[in-house]
């Protein structure tokens, strides 16, 4: 895949939250303050942009064989966490305001099924180490636009009259349905379809 | 240290590591005991996918697409630049004709080991295809070359995802299915589906193989709407594969 | 002590009211029959893991419970992915990253990191039943309502190599009409949000029938017995 065809995939046409249903316990209920919502997204950019490159290196070169590959969900699950772990204390020091915890009830770890599930996309490619990284923050940018598709829409729609068992998060999915329909659409074969 | 020290730090270590060493040993038995019956699975699946494109004939060894069509520059910068001396680019470049539209071909009837090399070659510089076609093997009927089996990557609604087409020595598709299950599950990529597309294309060749519904006789092309950009893909990538048999087998 | 157990199927069941796990329930959910197989792992792994980390709750270190948790959880993860790519390879290529991803689902951390750290072995197998079934069941729901709208068809069986159309039940009436989009990703959405929504009216309106007969006359001994029934932690 050449460069802009890895953006492409991974930010839209394979964009892990609304196509790959990837990350949406901290989704439901995303943060309201843009600084605070940038500095996540940034901050999971980084991580997925580090573990996809460490886990193209070590899953492809490494971890093969039959019996060594069944390490690899372990390693990374360790590795994400660890990077996790570290922007975290990182942010923590330098921006205390700023906090990663995206979801109300599992801090931290509820970010864990997109960074763990993005690793893994990764690694069904035969990218090079650089590819996978540029995959992984290709991901992380989709995972930016989702989270400020995602906070705008609520902002919005808490204003309105919404029936009482639709409101929250029956709302929010329904939204992202509707929402996922242009993604659906960003297709790389549809588009060349299209625009030759 | 005394023994409070131990208590309050050590022991905690102690326990997560006797935590992790037993999740590894899981992790290691478990693999251990099933890495068998996986391998065995998956060969006997990638044996019965061949032989179902194949149609009932033997197809021979696998040899990547790559080495066959290469463009000028590629060739140039990738393979002769880097040779050692005039020896051995003499070699390469008996090894390789030049066709019109600037692209290099591998000769035809070159030895064995000769063909084998390059690959080796080709696969250490890193030349990645990024064409249709992927793999292709000869396959032989009773002696003589019967046609060429094709490992094709279709780009479909949804993604890529390769097939396995079978030609004859003229061009001719005779039979094409998909080779892996789908990538990620979805309406539009469906093996019955994907099947029931490919059975349009198949006795077409060269040109004449549709991309379009519309090229289709009849009302066939009704069937074809809903999956145009499918149906597309498929026609596009079965077309390369015969244009490259036609370098294979020249007709 | 049945209370464990049927909690988790409706009143806080973990995709509709408690909202985790919510990753596999959008996407496996295509086909009926492995929706059901994906239910049916997540509820082992949680089974297994509430019964081990409750076994185990006072050898854990206090401060080393997420790690402990996480590396238990992602042992059985590999296990099961492992058992499903020797038994079954067609079901797990189809099922794809989310086998490996039960290692980070959040039912499985959430239920084993608090509910049985915090009580016996009995309770939190109770527990971990009652949320793994209320799961599966929801996945369930979700998947028959997608296919059957989206495709027309019911799949019984889980796909397998052999004999990839085995076990699907054409319904009658709407596999004439199967609405392709819906077996898409927006079809996941829309199904979950309206599912979710008629879970939220279902509770709401149970609210009100308690509430209802709370003020009621008998309201002596009925009040006594809604207060003593204040559900347990999470």
């Amino acid at each position: 895949m050449s460069v802009f065809s890895i953006i492409v995939t991974f930010a839209f046409t394979g964009n892990i939250v609304f196509i790959q249903f990837l990350g949406w316990c901290p989704l439901v209920r995303p943060p309201k303050k843009m600084p605070i919502l940038i500095g996540s997204a940034c901050a999971i950019a980084f991580v997925m942009t580090c573990s996809s490159f460490v886990a193209q290196v070590v899953g492809r070169y490494l971890l093969v064989g039959p019996v060594l590959s069944t390490f690899r969900i372990m390693f990374f699950v360790l590795l994400v966490t660890g990077f996790l772990y570290a922007t975290e204390r990182i942010v923590r020091r330098f921006w205390p305001a700023l906090r990663l915890a995206l979801g109300a009830s599992v801090p931290a770890v509820g970010a864990n099924c997109a960074l763990l599930g993005t690793v893994f996309l990764v690694l069904k490619n035969d990218f090079t180490p650089a590819e996978g990284a540029l995959a992984g923050f290709s991901a992380g940018v989709g995972f930016f636009l989702a989270l400020l598709i995602m906070s705008v829409i609520k902002e919005r729609l808490d204003r309105e009259n919404v029936p009482r068992a639709l409101r929250g998060a029956p709302l929010a999915f329904i939204t992202a349905g509707l929402v996922s329909l242009v993604f659906v659409a960003l297709d790389a074969a549809l588009l060349s379809h299209l625009f030759g | 240290m005394n023994r409070a020290d131990f208590q309050t730090l050590v022991r905690p270590f102690l326990k997560l590591g006797a935590i992790v060493v037993a999740s590894a040993a899981v992790v290691v038995a478990v693999g251990l005991a099933t890495a068998p019956a996986i391998q065995d699975k998956t060969a006997r699946a990638e044996a019965d996918r061949l032989k179902e494109a194949a149609g009932g004939l033997l197809p021979g060894s696998r040899y990547a697409a790559f080495p066959l069509t290469m463009s000028r520059s590629v060739f140039d910068e990738q393979l002769l630049k880097p040779c050692p001396n005039d020896a051995a680019r003499r070699r390469i470049s008996a090894c390789y004709e030049m066709l019109p539209d600037d692209t290099v071909v591998l000769k035809r009837g070159l030895p064995e080991g000769d063909r084998l090399a390059l690959s080796l070659l080709i696969d250490s510089i890193g030349y990645r295809n990024e064409g249709a076609v992927r793999a292709y093997y000869p396959i032989e009927g009773s002696g003589y070359n019967e046609g060429y089996l094709l490992e094709l990557q279709a780009r479909c609604f949804g993604g890529d995802f390769n097939l396995l087409a079978r030609f004859g020595t003229d061009g001719v598709l005779r039979n094409a299915v998909p080779a892996a299950d789908m990538p990620a599950p979805g309406p539009w990529r469906e093996r019955a589906t994907v099947i029931r597309l490919l059975g349009f294309f198949i006795g077409a060749k060269g040109a004449g193989i549709p991309v379009t519904g519309e090229a289709l006789p009849g009302k066939a092309g009704d069937a074809v709407t809903g999956a145009s950009v499918t149906f597309r893909g498929l026609g596009i990538a079965l077309r390369e594969g015969s244009r490259f048999v036609s370098r294979l087998g020249g007709y | 002590m049945l209370k464990d157990f049927t909690k988790g199927l409706i009143r806080r069941n973990p995709v509709f009211i408690v909202l985790v796990g919510l990753c596999p329930a959008l996407a496996v959910t295509v086909q009926f029959a492995n929706a059901l197989v994906l239910g049916a792992c997540v509820l082992g792994a949680l089974l297994f893991m509430s019964l081990f980390v409750s076994l185990l709750r006072n050898f854990i270190p206090a401060n080393f419970r997420v790690p402990a948790v996480l590396l238990m959880l992602t042992a059985l993860a590999t296990a099961a992915d492992q058992l499903l790519k020797a038994l079954a390879p067609a079901l797990s290529a189809r099922l794809g990253i989310y086998v490996p991803l039960i290692a980070v689902n959040c039912l499985i951390l959430g239920r084993a990191g608090t509910f049985a750290f915090a009580h016996a072995p009995g309770r939190s197998v109770l527990d971990a039943l009652g949320m793994g079934t209320g799961f599966t069941l929801a996945l369930g729901l979700i998947a028959l309502v997608r296919e059957m709208v989206g495709s027309g068809t019911i799949t019984l069986l889980p796909i397998s190599a052999a004999d990839p159309s085995a076990g699907v039940v054409a319904v009658p009436g709407l596999s004439e009409v199967p609405v392709a989009v819906i077996a898409g990703p927006v079809g996941a959405f829309l199904t979950i949000g309206f599912l979710m929504g008629l879970f939220n009216a279902l509770r709401a309106a149970r609210e009100k029938a308690k509430a209802a007969r709370a003020a009621s006359p008998e309201a002596g001994e009925g009040k006594g017995r809604a207060e003593a029934e204040g559900e347990p932690e999470a």
